[in-house]
């Protein structure tokens, strides 16, 4: 694994397993987006599976979302929440997720929902590229990635606290530390920090 | 029932402080070995949730 910080890329030449596949073979029918949350962890190998994905795109109308919505059908996926198209995007718009798997199965699935606050926004705007083997995928920011996740174990969420130490334990010495600490204080999170460090 | 709730906490917090040690060996581990090496380790638990 090598951490380009110039570039803002991860080189990484692991084994595909049937998750990856999910993801990349959903992520080839988007021009933009970010990869967030738990996968964020299991791609870089994180001891854990999972049932979905989290992925924001930016908001799109109608004409455009529709060429989105055919592209994924049509290429062997489907959307568990609902068939119609208005009703997809009407959740979305709502800041709600809609979910797409493989057709005729529920797991994997992808969580998909429009960027709306600022968390988002700085995971889509400061993401890095991820390339395994000959294929790109792109996720957020890895020190929002740490402090978003430690932000969710104040809930008491263990599992988030650890995919936050995993990713902090594997990176710590490449991370922006003085970013990092900024968003760990806006996000409130510097005791959950103490924990995992 | 008698349930001691305190040991049981006690207990949760030990549990959850191991899974953080075993984080921390399992990370470098994957920062000391090859890609391929740790990937074909975690593909066997990744894996076999869809293979069912």
């Amino acid at each position: 694994m090598e951490y380009n910080l110039t570039k803002k890329e991860i080189r990484l030449d692991r084994k595909i397993n049937e998750l990856d596949r999910f993801v990349l073979d959903f992520c080839r029918l988007l021009d933009e987006y970010v990869l967030v949350s738990g996968y964020v962890s299991i791609i870089f190998g994180r001891s854990r599976a999972t049932e979905d994905v989290d992925l924001l795109i930016p908001k799109m109308d109608i004409e455009e979302f529709s060429k989105r919505w055919e592209k994924i059908q049509n290429s062997g996926f489907e959307c568990i929440n609902t068939t119609e198209i208005n009703e997809a995007l009407a959740i979305l718009n709502e800041g709600s997720n809609i979910r797409f798997s493989r057709k005729g199965k529920s797991i994997p699935n992808m969580e998909f929902k429009f960027i709306q606050n600022d968390i988002h926004k700085y995971s889509f705007g400061n993401k890095i590229k991820v390339i395994m083997k000959d294929e790109t995928l792109y996720i957020s920011s890895l020190e929002m990635q740490i402090a978003y996740k430690l932000m969710l174990g104040k809930e008491g969420n263990r599992k988030d606290l650890e995919d936050a130490k995993h990713i902090y334990e594997l990176f710590k010495e490449k991370l922006n530390n003085e970013e990092l600490l900024k968003l760990i204080r806006e996000l409130n999170s510097e005791k959950e920090f103490e924990l995992i460090k | 029932m008698n349930i001691n709730f305190e040991e049981i906490n006690r207990e949760v917090e030990k549990n959850f402080k191991e899974r953080l040690n075993f984080i921390k060996i399992w990370a470098e581990y994957v920062k000391t070995h090859s890609d391929e090496d740790w990937s074909e380790q975690q593909n066997i638990l990744i894996n076999s949730q869809f293979n069912q």
